[in-house]
Formats: structure tokens, C-alpha cells, sequence
């Protein structure tokens, strides 16, 4: 193993494949952070370049620049005008754009920038240094396992959401109904789609995600009324202070390790990352009571959750040939063309070049930070804009956005109707978080649950407690683990009441 | 909404001709502007790859570039539909697979277009043939065995396949069906997926095409019990028609399709083209890469596949609705 | 209804929602035409939306019971605030609500670059800016860069007007091509 590691070393340390990679990141960090062209689309659109290039050390590093760029490129416009560019940013709407309009759009950047490289940076080097023996565990994770934690997250979210739990609860229901509306996933059934073509494939993520987050904030704009100079804010704002960055590096480990935890499990992804992080973070924070209300803690632990899922996500990619989203599968493609078969043979005959490709990955977050670092002025420049001008280009955005997401004008609908529902739930104080959440999480939920029946058969007891004990042990801590969490905010609640009050 | 589809028909057509002011076309300049392939499936899949690579190479054959336009959901109809509804002048054509074409008609709920009226076939691009596949240490070493213990206990053997109505899917119920037996079916999202399940344990059987787990059968991880076809594929290894399955069953054909209306003259050049392309060696190594086959066939000797493939399915589909 | 809690409103509209689904469940989910045995079919397709819209109606039930006790449903009489630059802002709202809605829905036939010059200007106007220069320069000439970035960079269709594509055409074609 060390050979062929130190094989890879030697390859993949080229000017070439990081001026490659570097292309990458800016390429990706821009598409990142126009709304509605995901990552996917990006680089769908790029793999033919990366297979004219010829050579897989510039090639596949050059794709992954542009994943990482885009999972970091979605936060930008998250934080400045609150329209999550890739669904991995829907955490960081709640506190990034809070922070953007008490003028530390600058800080929240910084911050957002800092948790993701070195979040990336070390769930890359987790996938370097454990890829072998990771692989063979990935296998264990079938669909009873992801039903549980995924039963185990939206109970999570629903107990620790922005309010009274019962609100939470209900707003993770509408989610998930919202979620089934569509095909059925194991017999085509057409579930309330009143029979129209369109709500067959259920509603698309971006134009939901748009339209909840982005459209009450324009439309609150619209309410304000006459405002013909105002600005979201007047200044940029100052850098990160070290002392501010320093609080936050708890966080930020600790996000690593969940995103990093999610990455390897197949079929989770990014926005379950950054939400999971978002709630740790708020969780271990001692003052919860702040989050949502610009606490740069946030923006850090759903930064550092999303981009940390990146690596790990090509685990299963590389060790066993077997692609766990759009976006790996991508890659099989693209690693196909270079004449390259992933899977467990592939270590084995060309070891060399999966170390070099794994190891341009982490150099590449060197890269990446720099390359953000220095577009961060460029961005921020767009907060100073008035107000008058950037809303109607914002809302302009929300419609572009949503059509390229699908080229589907039913997305259009579905844009305005979640910004009605958004609009509704702010008037009403209902948190969206929970039914963004429920939507997500239903679905996946339903196909692994169904999935996890059809394994079982009939003789369930001793599926669940001989074959899939992991599975029941999670089934049976959730409860658990609810209850404790839901005291617990509830706790702070009380506190954060007597404290305005007092 | 109708104002939806029917503009949809709208920008397929008027956002590539904004690119160019001339109406006219004459038949000596067939094609005078890019050709669109819809392909309607999700990005990144194996039929998406399959689409791009050979878009590709066709460009030089044809004169004018190929672009891919993707077009998922609804289980392939919206796409399908999409070119059905394009101006047959031989600018728009359809990528598919047999399966969309001939048995979703009976699975999936559809009014809009009927696939033998609406489209004619330009070629079949390539095809596969599926394999029965256990895990390299299951008990079961040959098919006789594992169709005993199918037999034995009806329901109790598991398999992974990776959708409803596709590839690994519609040969096991036709297994099903001919052979009498009763396997619980676990769906999985696509054919990677579907593997790492058998890899896994999680279940007793899958399906493959072959190029997908060659390695991993050399590699032992995977063992073949059966071959599609009436012909043995591998030694030693039994085909479909040995075990008494139909010959048509397992196979499933890329092809590429143009809505009724074109002229023949058009067909033909395309055709042309589509076999051309298929002679060059450039083009059959980098299928080779992909695990693919470059077995053409030409779309006039598709078109009888086509029928009897419509009975098979409708036999099949009958058999179902009774249950 | 109106003088209701917005929050009482909201869950209210849910729970009735909620039961009209589940009373017509058997209308609104319709299954396909071959329907398969529990060994093909790992689920049936109504188990899940019952039991999700089963639990919206409880949890609504219980959320407006609480409601109800706790601090009362409807809104008490030093709510309301009638001043004339209120009502002049929903007024406001309203208009932005309908030509967003309208420009959403002419879309696809103005095209692209037409909506979004008319959503522009008006959502400009609407928060009030009056600088009728900047408001057109923006309104035309970002459409316009983003719909051939869209298509031409990153070939991406956008609904267009034929008028418009042709227009645009020989400017396109001025560009390096990708």
C-alpha cells in the first residue's frame, strides 16, 4: 500500500493538474453561486472538457474542483440575499442572511469560507487515509440502517426547530406531505396529483427552496415601501476576528465529523449535513437562543457540515464502482471515458492514480481557500448596491434560477406558491426549516422504510434483532434521544423568555 | 396547463432556429442546423453517458453538431412526449430502450402519445443481454439450485433490481411467470445500488449485464447462473432458453427514434450516418470503455423486433392484470 | 375567520386541508394499471399518506386545542392599527403579488427577457425607485447578459420569443464559442 501511495504522491504533485484544479474551484464557486444551476447541471455541462483533457490526474480533479467550489459557491447568495444557491445551503440562509443585514455580510463569508475548507481538508484526508477499510464497512449500510437515522434526524429536527415544538412537529408534517405528492416510488401510483403530468415527479427542491427563503424577504422589501436609497446594509462590514473564528473551531470540528459520518452514508447528502450540523451547533452552543438571529456559530456549523460530506461521498464511488448520488455517478462516467473502471479492482491495478486523485483533492482545499478568499470582496460588493436595484435583479434571480434548475415552467408555480407559503408561515411565526426538512427526509424516508420491509419478510423479529441490530438499536435510542433534546431546548426556551421579558 | 406543454413544444423548436435565419431547408442539405437528441433520463445515468459519447462521434457523420437535450421525469413520457410533439423534419430524435417502448404502454398511465404510431425507429445503437448473478460465496452454485430453493419457498428468496419496469425488473417477472416461481423483489434505486445489495448479502439475487460485473466476476465476488438468449454467453453457464425462458427475454435495446412524419429521404441519410459512425474504430473502443457493445442494427430490422417484442409484452402484461 | 391569530389561521387552514385529503384519499391517489402482488411491491402505495396526513390532523388538533386554552384564538382589539400608511402598504403587496403572479404565468409565452424587463421595472418602482435610467438599464441589460450566458454558455433552453432569438442571433455569434 505505501508504494503505490507514494506513487500517487509523486503524480499528483503537477503544476498542471492544479492550475486545473484551481479552474475548477472559480468555475464551480461561480456556478455555486448562481441559484438554481446545481452543481449536478455544472458539472454534467463541464464533463466534456474533462474528458478532451486526456489525462485522468487533470481531468477528474478538475470535476471535483468544481464540486467542492459549487457545495461552498451555494452559501454566497444564501448569506447576502437570502436564495440558497444549491439545496446544501438551506442551513445557511437562517443565520448568514440575519448577519448580512446587521452588516456582517464580510464575516459571515469569512466565516462560511473557513468552516468549509477546513472541514473539506480533513474529511479528505479521512477518505485518504481510510478508504480501504472504509469501503468494506460502506457495504453494511443498507436501506434498514439509512431508514433509522433518517427516522432518528427528523425527529431531531422537529424537537429542536425555532419555537414550540408542536409547531415543529406540524410543519414537519406538511413537509412530508408535501413530499409524497407525486409518483409513488415502488408502484407509480399517482398520489394528489389531480392528474396532471407535472405534479407527477413531485415538486423540485431549488424553486421550494427559493420561493420559501427568498421570496418573503423580497416581498417584506416590497412591504417597507418607499425606499428609494435604502441599502441591506451600508457597509461591508469588517473581517473575521481571530477571536471570533477561534469560538467557532468546536463547531466546525464537530461538523466535520458529521458531515464526514453522512458523506459515507449513501442516499443522505448534503442539505441533511448541513441541517444536522446547524442543530449541533445550536445544541452545543450556550446561547441557542441566539441562533437564527445572526450567530456566526451557525453560518460555521452548517458550512463546515456540507462541504465535509464531499470526500467521503467517494467512498463507495471508488472502492466498490457503486455511485451514491447524481453526482458520483457523474464521476463514474467521466473516470469511464478516462478509461478507468472504479471498483474494488481498480485499487489494485491502478492504485497510484486513486491516491493521486485523492491527494490532488486535499492540496486542492489549499487552493480553494485562496481562491475564496479572494473573491469574497467581489461578492460582498453586492450587499452595498441600494436596494431599489438589487431586489428587482433578486427577484429576477429567484425566476431565472428556478427555470434553469429544470427548464419546467410548472417550477415557476411551484416558486410562487412556496413564496406564498413562506409568506404565510413568517406572518404566522411557523418555522420552514422543519418542512424543508420534512420534504428532504420523507421521501428518502418512505423508498428506505419500504425497502427495509421487503428485506425483512415475513419473519421480522429476527430481522430486526439478529440481522439489523444496528437499525433497531437507533429505532430504540430515537425516543430517547428526542425526549432529552426536546427538554433541553425547552429549558433555553424558558430562559430566552425570561430574558426578554426581564 | 396546457399553455405549459404547448410551449414547451414552443422552445424546443424556436431556441434553435433563433440560432439561424434561414427557414428553407432543401433535402440536399439535410441537416442545416443542429440536431436535438432528447434523452430522457437522469444525468449521469449509463443511458445519459451512453447518449454523450455516441453524440459525439455522430457529429462528424451528420455535418452539424448533436446536442443532447435532458429531459427526465415521469418515467421517460415527458421526454418521449417532447419528441413525439417535435416537427418530424428530422431535427429532433428520441433516445430510448426497448422497455419505454413497448411495455410502459400497458405499465404506466399514458393518453398522450403511442409509441408505435408516433415513432419510427432511426437504428438500435446497441443492446444487452442480462444475467442471473448470485454472490461469489452464496450456496447456490448453478441455477437448477437456486430455482429449487425459489420453489421451496415461495417468497423467500430475495432480489434486488434496480426500478420498477426496467431492466432487471421485467425479466424476473417473466422468470416469474414461465418458471412458476415466487421471489420477493426488493427495489433499489438503480443498477449500483442494486448490486452493492447483492454485494452486501442484504439479498439472494440480481441481475447484470455482464460488462457491468466482469471484474468482479473474474474477481470471484460474482457468480453467473444464467445468460439471456438462446445461445450460451459464458461456459458452462446456461442460457435463458435452456431454463425455459422465451428468447426475446432479458434484452435491452438502446435505440434511437424519429417521429412519424419524416421524410424517408431524411431517414435514410440519418441511418447512413448511424452506420457510418458505427465502423469506426474510435467510436467502438470508447463504447468498449463503457462497457458497451456496438451491435447496430439498422432501424427497418428493428421495426420487426419492435412487433414481436409488442407481443411478448402484451402476453406478459396480460398475464399480470389477472393476478 | 379574519380575526383570528395568524398562527391559529395557519394551523387551522392545515387541519381542514389535512382531512379533505384524507376523506377523499381513495379519489386522489390513483393507482397504475397493473397492480402487483405484496412480493413485487414493497409497500402499499396509501399506507404512508395516511399515516402522515393522520398525524398533520392530530398534530393540528392538539396545536389549536392548546391555542385555544392557552392564549385565546382571536385577535384582541389593540391589535389592529389603522393608519393610512398601513393600509397604503397593503395595497403595495398586493400589487406586487399579481404582477408577479401575472409575469410568472406569461412567461413562457412573452418569453424570458420580456417578463423579466416588466417584473423588474415594476418590483423597482414598487420600492421606489425613481430614477427612470437606472431602472431601464437594469431591466434590459441584465436579462439580457444572463439569457446568453444560459444558452450559449451553458446551453441551458430559456423560453424565448422567436422575435427576440433572432435578434440576439448575430450577437451571439460574436462570441467565442464554447
Amino acid at each position: 500500500m505505501m508504494e503505490v501511495f507514494l506513487a500517487g504522491l509523486d503524480a499528483a504533485l503537477r503544476v498542471d493538474t492544479f492550475v486545473w484544479i484551481s479552474g475548477g474551484l472559480l468555475l464551480g464557486m461561480l456556478m455555486g453561486s448562481l441559484p438554481g444551476f446545481t452543481t449536478t447541471m455544472g458539472m454534467s455541462v463541464l464533463v466534456p472538457i474533462s474528458f478532451l483533457v486526456g489525462d485522468p490526474l487533470i481531468g477528474i480533479p478538475f470535476l471535483i474542483g468544481v464540486y467542492k467550489g459549487g457545495i461552498y459557491g451555494g452559501s454566497v447568495p444564501a448569506i447576502l440575499i437570502a436564495m440558497p444557491g444549491t439545496g446544501a445551503s438551506i442551513a445557511t440562509v437562517f443565520d448568514g442572511h440575519e448577519l448580512t443585514k446587521q452588516g456582517k455580510s464580510r464575516k459571515a463569508l469569512e466565516m462560511g469560507l473557513y468552516a468549509s475548507v477546513i472541514s473539506d481538508f480533513f474529511s479528505d484526508i479521512f477518505t485518504l487515509v481510510m478508504i480501504v477499510p472504509v469501503g468494506a464497512i460502506v457495504l453494511g449500510f443498507g436501506p434498514p440502517e439509512i431508514a433509522s437515522v433518517m427516522f432518528l434526524s427528523l425527529v431531531i429536527i422537529a424537537v429542536t426547530s425555532t419555537g414550540p415544538v408542536m409547531k415543529g412537529l406540524l410543519m414537519l408534517c406538511l413537509g412530508i406531505w408535501f413530499g409524497f405528492i407525486g409518483a409513488d416510488p415502488f408502484s407509480g401510483a399517482a398520489r394528489y396529483t389531480f392528474g396532471t403530468n407535472q405534479l407527477y415527479d413531485g415538486f423540485h427542491l431549488i424553486p421550494m427552496l427559493i420561493g420559501l427563503f427568498a421570496l418573503p424577504e423580497i416581498f417584506n422589501a416590497v412591504k417597507e415601501g418607499d425606499q428609494s436609497n435604502s441599502r441591506i446594509a451600508t457597509f461591508v462590514g469588517k473581517h473575521l476576528e481571530f477571536s471570533e473564528f477561534k469560538k467557532s473551531l468546536r463547531t466546525i470540528f464537530r461538523s466535520t465529523a458529521i458531515g464526514t459520518f453522512i458523506g459515507l452514508v449513501p442516499g443522505l447528502g448534503q442539505p441533511i449535513a448541513a441541517m444536522m450540523g446547524y442543530i449541533a451547533a445550536k445544541n452545543s452552543s450556550k446561547t441557542p437562543e441566539k441562533f437564527g438571529k445572526g450567530e456566526l456559530d451557525g453560518v460555521a456549523g452548517a458550512e463546515a457540515a456540507n462541504n465535509a460530506v464531499n470526500g467521503p461521498t467517494m467512498v463507495p464511488l471508488l472502492t466498490l464502482g457503486i455511485p451514491g448520488d447524481a453526482v458520483t455517478a457523474l464521476l463514474l462516467g467521466a473516470f469511464m471515458m478516462q478509461g478507468l473502471r472504479p471498483g474494488p479492482t481498480l485499487l489494485e491495478t491502478n492504485g497510484e492514480v486513486v491516491f493521486a486523485i485523492l491527494i490532488a483533492m486535499v492540496v486542492a482545499n489549499i487552493l480553494f481557500l485562496i481562491i475564496g478568499y479572494l473573491t469574497i470582496p467581489l461578492f460582498t460588493k453586492v450587499v452595498t448596491i441600494k436596494r431599489s436595484l438589487l431586489i428587482p435583479v433578486t427577484i429576477m434571480l429567484a425566476f431565472a434560477g428556478t427555470y434553469l434548475a429544470r427548464s419546467n415552467p410548472f417550477d415557476i408555480v411551484t416558486l410562487i406558491g412556496f413564496g406564498l407559503v413562506g409568506i404565510a408561515a413568517r406572518t404566522a411565526k411557523f418555522d420552514v426549516a422543519p418542512m424543508v426538512m420534512g420534504f428532504i427526509l420523507g421521501r428518502e424516508l418512505e423508498y428506505s422504510f419500504g425497502q427495509t420491509l421487503a428485506l425483512a419478510g415475513d419473519d421480522w423479529l429476527h430481522f430486526a434483532f439478529v440481522e439489523r441490530i444496528g437499525m433497531t438499536a437507533v429505532v430504540l435510542a430515537t425516543p430517547i434521544i428526542g425526549i432529552f433534546l426536546g427538554v433541553r431546548m425547552n429549558r433555553f426556551r424558558q430562559k430566552a423568555a425570561a430574558g426578554e421579558q426581564g | 396547463m396546457r399553455i405549459y406543454r404547448d410551449a414547451n413544444f414552443f422552445v424546443g423548436i424556436f431556441l434553435f432556429l433563433g440560432f439561424f435565419s434561414s427557414n428553407a431547408v432543401s433535402e440536399e442539405q439535410f441537416p442545416e442546423k443542429p440536431i436535438t437528441l432528447i434523452v430522457p433520463y437522469a444525468a449521469g445515468g449509463s443511458s445519459d453517458l451512453n447518449a454523450r459519447v455516441f453524440a459525439s462521434f455522430l457529429d462528424d457523420y451528420l455535418g452539424q453538431p448533436v446536442l443532447i437535450k435532458l429531459v427526465p421525469g415521469q418515467a421517460g413520457q415527458k421526454g418521449t412526449l417532447e419528441a413525439v410533439r417535435s416537427k418530424p423534419d428530422g431535427h429532433t430524435l428520441l433516445f430510448t430502450d426497448n422497455y419505454r417502448d413497448q411495455l410502459h404502454r400497458y405499465t404506466f398511465r399514458n393518453s398522450a402519445y403511442d409509441t408505435n404510431t408516433d415513432l419510427v425507429t432511426v437504428a438500435r445503437v446497441n443492446y444487452g443481454a442480462i444475467g442471473i448473478i448470485v454472490r461469489g460465496d452464496s450456496i447456490y452454485e448453478t441455477w437448477v439450485q437456486l430455482e429449487a430453493a425459489a420453489k421451496l419457498r415461495p417468497g423467500g428468496v430475495t432480489m434486488s433490481h434496480s426500478g420498477l419496469w426496467v431492466a432487471f425488473f421485467v425479466p424476473a417477472i417473466q422468470v416469474m411467470k414461465d418458471l412458476d416461481l415466487q421471489l420477493r423483489m426488493v427495489p433499489y434505486r438503480g443498477g449500483g445500488p442494486a448490486k452493492a445489495a447483492l454485494l452486501a448479502g442484504d439479498v439472494d439475487m440480481s441481475m447484470a449485464f455482464p460488462s457491468t460485473i466482469a471484474a468482479d466476476a473474474e474477481a470471484g465476488r460474482v457468480r453467473i447462473l444464467a445468460t439471456a438468449g438462446s445461445e450460451r454467453l459464458i461456459p458452462n453457464v446456461p442460457s435463458f432458453v435452456e431454463i425455459g425462458l422465451p428468447p426475446t427475454t432479458g434484452f435491452m435495446h438502446r435505440v434511437v427514434m424519429a417521429p412519424t412524419g419524416i421524410s424517408e429521404k431524411r431517414l435514410m441519410t440519418l441511418r447512413k450516418a448511424f452506420s457510418r459512425m458505427q465502423q469506426e474504430q474510435g467510436y467502438q473502443r470508447m463504447m468498449n470503455r463503457l462497457g458497451e457493445n456496438t451491435e447496430y442494427l439498422d432501424g427497418t430490422a428493428y421495426e420487426a423486433v419492435r412487433v414481436q417484442q409488442s407481443s411478448d409484452y402484451r402476453e406478459l402484461a396480460g398475464s399480470l392484470f389477472s393476478q | 375567520m379574519f380575526p383570528l391569530q395568524s398562527e391559529v389561521r395557519f394551523a387551522l387552514i392545515i387541519f381542514v386541508l389535512a382531512m379533505i385529503a384524507l376523506v377523499f384519499s381513495g379519489e386522489l391517489i390513483i393507482d397504475p394499471p397493473i397492480s402487483l402482488s405484496s412480493n413485487l411491491l414493497a409497500m402499499n402505495s396509501r399506507a404512508f399518506p395516511f399515516l402522515v396526513l393522520i398525524s398533520t390532523v392530530i398534530i393540528s388538533f392538539i396545536f389549536l386545542m392548546n391555542a385555544a386554552r392557552t392564549s385565546g384564538l382571536w385577535v384582541s382589539r389593540n391589535h389592529s392599527t389603522g393608519s393610512a400608511s398601513a393600509s397604503k402598504n397593503v395595497w403595495r403587496q398586493y400589487v406586487f403579488l399579481i404582477i408577479t403572479v401575472t409575469c410568472a404565468l406569461l412567461l413562457t409565452t412573452l418569453g424570458f427577457i420580456a417578463t423579466m424587463f416588466l417584473l423588474m421595472v415594476s418590483t423597482a418602482i414598487l420600492i421606489g425607485n425613481r430614477n427612470v435610467f437606472q431602472i431601464l438599464c437594469v431591466s434590459t441589460l441584465i436579462p439580457v447578459c444572463f439569457y446568453i450566458v444560459v444558452t450559449h454558455v451553458i446551453r441551458t433552453a430559456l423560453p424565448e420569443a422567436e422575435i427576440v432569438q433572432r435578434f440576439l442571433a448575430p450577437l451571439i455569434r460574436f462570441l467565442p464559442a464554447f
